[in-house]
């Protein structure tokens, strides 16, 4: 009896670790479907299954294995009250219908133990290149008081795709903006094209004839992040139209620079300026130096200098972060003229509050053509700005769609309050 | 010698940039491994540079201190705390804590002068912030008003006894139904007008950087290689 009883035991701990034993007592989940998600890297699974009467007591889980027997492992859960079709986050063109009919669930690994093991590729030993992805067994759990549920094991292989379709708004827009763009570059080769005044940028040559009329320097400074950022791109493009006019009036120009890349960079654009002036011998290399990559270190150096010299003026391109109101108050302190172009939006408030002349976000980037005032480079420009007047316009557009969208489905069960249309969620706390 | 200084790097500018973006839109393996590999290769590139940023340190501050110019004496502290971080470095073996939990005198030089000194340059921002309102906050137009009014209702309504006075002192809940506390307001301030001046710079800014991309990608701005054509 005794021999009986640990067979049975033994048996039921068996049968519970291959988590095989199909309990009858909840309902067959209907439409169980496994696929790849589409237009990824060949490591997401899509599980979509009908919502059930009895989804309010029920959690649901995809279980992944690397053969039909198992072992399985969790690759995801919810509960079925929770993760319909509406909520899969993909764009309109792609995934299932969209309904709170269907449960949808997206898988990109499965928990072994403490480990978190993402779907992929199998790497080749000999090449260490990747190969297809291994063939995967999944399938769908219930469990609820009543018991237990599963679904047959399915094998499915995730592919990887060569386009991913959900960036093919961006990636449409892109095209065109490029298109545009090119095509006023051309239309700029023929014919002048108004570029609007920018006074921060008109404020150079005041700045620059100050720093001549009073001796002292100019402090031009590059921003925080390195050469990958294309706004440091920018503040290096404004540096060579600057420093052709330091060079002119023979006036002095310190760059102190957080990146020994950015310096390089700056120094050689600085020589070239200083050359197409025609003031070649004027050039000296130190003034591009570098003075550590530490944020703070950077600016108590900078703001030490700035307080020592008195610059005449001071220009802050580039990104910024929290040094941003220490550089520029400091600026402020010693009277200089003060004009700053950055794209770091946070910082924006601290530049228009310190400084006399702020470049806002895109000016930045339109400087170099600005200074420079070359129709090719004016050209791209008036592209940007068509390119604006788009996104402008499908704003305008899509928020007054959306807008009777939402007053119609409000609409449809009179009487309606305004507090109802969800403008006003905010007031209500959601 | 023009095809070195001009004409390759513009050629590698156009096949790199190119590669970059169509990186984005391919999701395979082999694009993020091409990402990963363009990523290292400008590690290395930065490692190397390093030392560029090294030497400028050490002629700007050499030449200080050979000239005797002003403040000559910070310079040589400079070439002081180097020393003796490189020393204590090597003394630790490059570890901040040994194996058995106890703190390294590179470790120790680390935290009780660089990191202070740190966040004392980040608390004097609290002061220079102060300093940047006031400045900010005088109504002298109608624009700079309706700042003033903004701030002030955002300062006013972090803080939380302004909201227990506008809750339980005044009693206001909800306006015709719908609640409207002074957290709302806050909310709804930097939700809304806050949230779309932000992001109409967002835009500009996107629209800006795909076109500066552009320029260079294609070759139209090369001032970045040094100068004019």
């Amino acid at each position: 009896m005794k021999r009986f009883l640990w067979l049975t035991i033994l048996a039921a701990g068996t049968a519970s670790a291959q988590e095989t034993a199909p309990p009858r007592s909840l309902p067959a989940v209907e439409g169980v479907l496994f696929e790849d998600v589409p237009a990824d890297n060949g490591a997401g699974v899509q599980a979509t299954w009908k919502k059930m009467p009895n989804d309010a007591e029920v959690t649901y889980k995809v279980l992944v294995a690397l053969s039909e027997k198992g072992p399985w492992f969790e690759g995801g859960s919810t509960p079925g009250t929770e993760s319909f079709t509406q909520d899969d986050g993909l764009p309109f063109w792609m995934g299932p219908p969209r309904n709170r009919e269907t449960h949808y669930l997206a898988i990109d690994g499965y928990q072994d133990g403490e480990n978190r093991v993402t779907l992929q590729p199998a790497e080749d030993p000999k090449k260490k290149t990747r190969k297809d992805t291994p063939d995967y067994w999944f399938k769908l759990v219930a469990e609820g008081p009543g018991g237990r549920w599963e679904s047959p094991a399915t094998k499915l292989r995730p592919e990887w795709n060569f386009f991913n379709w959900a960036r093919l708004n961006v990636f449409i827009y892109m095209i065109s903006f490029a298109g545009i763009i090119l095509f006023f570059i051309r239309v700029a080769r023929g014919r002048q094209l108004f570029i609007r005044r920018i006074a921060g940028l008109d404020a150079v040559d005041e700045a620059v004839g100050r720093a001549t009329e009073m001796g002292k320097p100019i402090f031009y400074l590059t921003g925080r992040n390195g050469m990958t950022d294309v706004s440091t791109v920018a503040a290096t493009l404004i540096l060579g139209e600057i420093a052709k006019k330091v060079a002119t009036y023979d006036t002095t120009i310190k760059v102190p620079h957080t990146d020994p890349i950015v310096m390089a960079v700056c120094q050689e654009i600085t020589r070239e300026s200083y050359i197409a002036a025609g003031r070649p011998d004027s050039f000296k290399p130190e003034s591009n130096f570098f003075v550590t990559d530490d944020q703070f270190g950077y600016t108590a150096a900078v703001d030490g200098m700035m307080v020592r010299e008195k610059p005449a003026a001071c220009f802050y391109m580039g990104y910024y972060y929290a040094e941003a109101l220490l550089l520029a108050e400091t600026g402020a302190s010693t009277g200089a003229i003060q004009v700053a172009g950055t794209d770091a939006d946070h910082q924006l408030p601290f530049f228009v509050t310190a400084c006399d002349y702020t470049l806002i976000g895109e000016e930045l980037y339109a400087a170099g053509a600005y200074l420079s005032k070359e129709p090719v480079l004016v050209g791209t420009l008036r592209g940007q700005d068509v390119g604006k007047a788009v996104v402008l316009a499908a704003l305008l557009i899509l928020t007054a769609v959306a807008t009777i969208g939402q007053w119609i489905s409000v609409g449809g069960k009179k009487p309606w309050k305004w507090s109802e249309l969800s403008v006003f969620d905010f007031l209500k706390g959601s | 010698m023009v095809f070195l200084k001009r004409q390759l790097p513009l050629l590698i500018c156009f096949i790199i940039g190119t590669i970059s973006a169509v990186q984005y839109y391919v999701p395979t393996h082999l694009s993020s491994d091409v990402a990963e590999g363009l990523s290292n290769w400008y590690i290395i590139v930065a490692m190397f540079a390093s030392l560029l940023g090294f030497v400028s340190v050490g002629m700007v501050h050499s030449k200080k201190i050979q000239r005797k110019e002003p403040g000559w004496a910070y310079s040589a502290l400079v070439f002081l705390g180097i020393a003796l971080m490189v020393v204590l470095g090597f003394w630790s073996g490059g570890k901040e804590t040994y194996d058995d939990g106890r703190i390294s005198p590179f470790g120790w030089l680390y935290n009780a002068t660089l990191v202070p000194l740190q966040s004392t340059m980040f608390a004097i921002l609290g002061f220079y912030v102060a300093s940047a309102a006031f400045r900010s906050f005088r109504a002298k137009s109608f624009d700079a008003g309706v700042l003033l009014v903004t701030a002030l209702i955002v300062l006013l309504g972090n803080v939380p006894f302004t909201n227990y006075i506008w809750a339980t002192g005044l009693g206001i809940h909800d306006i015709a139904g719908v609640k409207f506390e002074m957290t709302d307001i806050v909310g709804w301030l930097i939700g809304t007008p806050n949230a779309a001046a932000r992001r109409g710079v967002t835009f500009g800014v996107a629209l800006g950087a795909i076109a500066t991309s552009l320029k260079i990608i294609f070759g139209i701005e090369r001032a970045y290689l040094g100068g004019g054509d």
